[in-house]
């Protein structure tokens, strides 16, 4: 090799080094994180990096627009645009932190038909990282409330196995049972909402196993039974479930204690073992109040509710 | 152990897109298979929204053109929904869509009142430190990046404020993710060049 093509490569391999380091610090900075010192790369290329991915993340479009397009595509969307030429007030296009969609509900599929189902020891009541304090959700962060454990990287698929077709719904999970059965099994009092006050009883029961006992309650709607009004699901301290990726994380409370308020849409999934299950999860697609109780029962509220309406319904909890 | 220990071996890639990209593909199968109710499409819309218009933005330079360009791209995704076919490039599949409609709109205004703008920018501007540290203007690096290599320009806009991945850009771009990394290195080298010239009284 002469020396002009020796030097040609030292100058691409300097060249990729850089481009390397560069990519690191837009990742770090997208993360959250503090980038990591160049060494090749100029401190200052890294800082504009940093800067332009920040630029990035606080630029936003105007709630006008965002508004005036989403009723646009709304008229796009099937008969209405031929049936209702003109938007009733009533049916003004939800903001974009409105409750989010409910998807039809496919066949069933039973979580039971996997025997080996049993979820991983459990793990540590209740410790809050401080980054919770910061309502954005960064990639990578974990953080857990009782049986309830969040993580915005998601894991990857098991090697060499298909990505099996999120369950839709909370209708979809297997172990559908009766109240009576189901506080037979829990071995923890399976305490019942009374607001608001003309709930009623849940319409589906389930039991499961995560590792420990854990029960879901669902309340539909009277006027259409495939929708799910909200859910409420009592986790036991053995149980575990992983929460992945939601869009936002805030601290809230519930009688007074700690509680976190997660928005959707994201994956709820659960674990076997040092696996990730990717049997049974499925699109959380309302928002969803973590607690735990003085038992230590760890409790999910799934609702399209706003949060001062999901506390109230916590805290009615008898 | 704790829980990150016990967890999986992942690159930032693979986790970035995973679960993101399934609750994208289970919106846009949602929005396939019922074309007629618009809760589906509406939420791929609400969790794409800010990163097809701040790329419409930093390639367009005016907000205008960007809100233009970004309707026109959801509004075309809305009709061809049934052509995406992932799994998991839903975003890079709408940037795409959004690349191709920002290149019909520059062709169509030949970017006369843009570039117009970009060599009227004040020899006045703050030093690069002042304006890192004072948060850059998006429309004063949408200038910018009309001055760089165009190839440059897109990888820079898909990546940073398009919000794709490295594999995504290459994706968009045809092109490898080496080629995409030393592009977007090249174009942020450019644009501090261009970025402390214009710097100087």
């Amino acid at each position: 090799m002469n020396p002009t093509n020796e030097g040609h490569d030292q100058n691409t391999r300097e060249s990729q080094d850089m481009a390397e380091e560069l990519e690191a610090a837009l990742r770090a900075t997208e993360a959250g994180h503090e980038p990591p010192a160049p060494t090749r790369l100029p401190q200052a290329h890294a800082d504009l990096g940093a800067a332009l991915a920040n630029l990035a993340e606080t630029t936003i479009p105007s709630p006008s627009f965002a508004k005036r397009l989403q009723e646009q595509l709304r008229i796009h969307s099937g008969p209405q645009s031929s049936s209702q030429p003109s938007t009733p007030p009533e049916a003004a296009p939800a903001p974009p932190d409105a409750p989010l969609m409910r998807l039809a509900r496919p066949a069933r599929r039973r979580v039971d038909q996997h025997p080996q189902w049993r979820i991983a020891a459990a793990m540590a009541v209740g410790f809050l990282l401080a980054l919770l304090l910061v309502p954005i959700a960064r990639a990578g962060v974990e953080a857990a409330l009782g049986a309830v454990h969040i993580r915005w990287a998601p894991p990857t698929t098991a090697p060499g196995r298909p990505t099996p077709t999120l369950l839709p719904s909370v209708l979809d999970l297997a172990g559908e049972t009766t109240l009576a059965e189901a506080q037979r099994k829990a071995g923890f009092a399976i305490r019942l909402p009374s607001y608001p006050p003309e709930l009623g009883a849940p319409q589906h029961v389930f039991f499961q196993n995560l590792g420990g006992p854990a029960v879901v309650l669902v309340w539909t709607d009277p006027q259409q039974p495939s929708r799910v009004r909200m859910s409420l699901q009592a986790l036991s301290s053995d149980a575990f479930v992983w929460k992945v990726q939601p869009q936002k994380v805030e601290q809230t409370s519930v009688h007074g204690k700690l509680a976190l308020w997660l928005t959707g849409p994201y994956v709820l999934q659960y674990r076997y073992g040092a696996q990730i299950s990717y049997d049974v999860r499925y699109l959380v697609t309302g928002h969803t109040l973590v607690w735990v109780d003085e038992d230590g029962i760890t409790y999910r509220l799934e609702t399209d509710q706003p949060l001062p309406e999901a506390v109230r319904i916590a805290e009615s909890l008898r | 152990m704790t829980l990150a220990e016990d967890a999986p071996t992942m690159t930032r890639e693979t986790a970035d897109d995973g679960a993101h990209d399934d609750v994208d593909d289970a919106l846009a199968h949602a929005a396939q298979q019922h074309p007629q109710d618009p809760t589906a499409f509406a939420e791929l819309y609400r969790r794409h929204l800010p990163g097809v218009y701040r790329y419409c933005l930093v390639r367009l330079g005016h907000v205008q053109q960007a809100e233009d360009v970004t309707a026109e791209t959801f509004l075309a995704a809305l009709e061809h929904i049934r052509s995406y076919h992932g799994p998991g490039r839903f975003n890079a599949w709408l940037l795409g869509i959004a690349r191709h409609k920002v290149i019909n709109h520059v062709q169509s205004q030949r970017m006369s009142v843009s570039l117009a703008e970009a060599d009227q920018v004040p020899s006045s501007n703050p030093s690069l430190e002042q304006v890192v540290a004072a948060r850059l203007q998006l429309e004063q690096v949408a200038r910018a990046l009309h001055a760089l290599a165009p190839d440059r320009a897109e990888a820079l806009a898909l990546r940073i404020f398009g919000g794709l991945g490295v594999a995504e850009v290459g994706a968009v771009m045809g092109k490898s993710e080496a080629a995409i990394k030393m592009l977007v290195h090249r174009a942020v080298s450019d644009l501090h060049h261009r970025l402390a010239f214009r710097s100087e009284p």
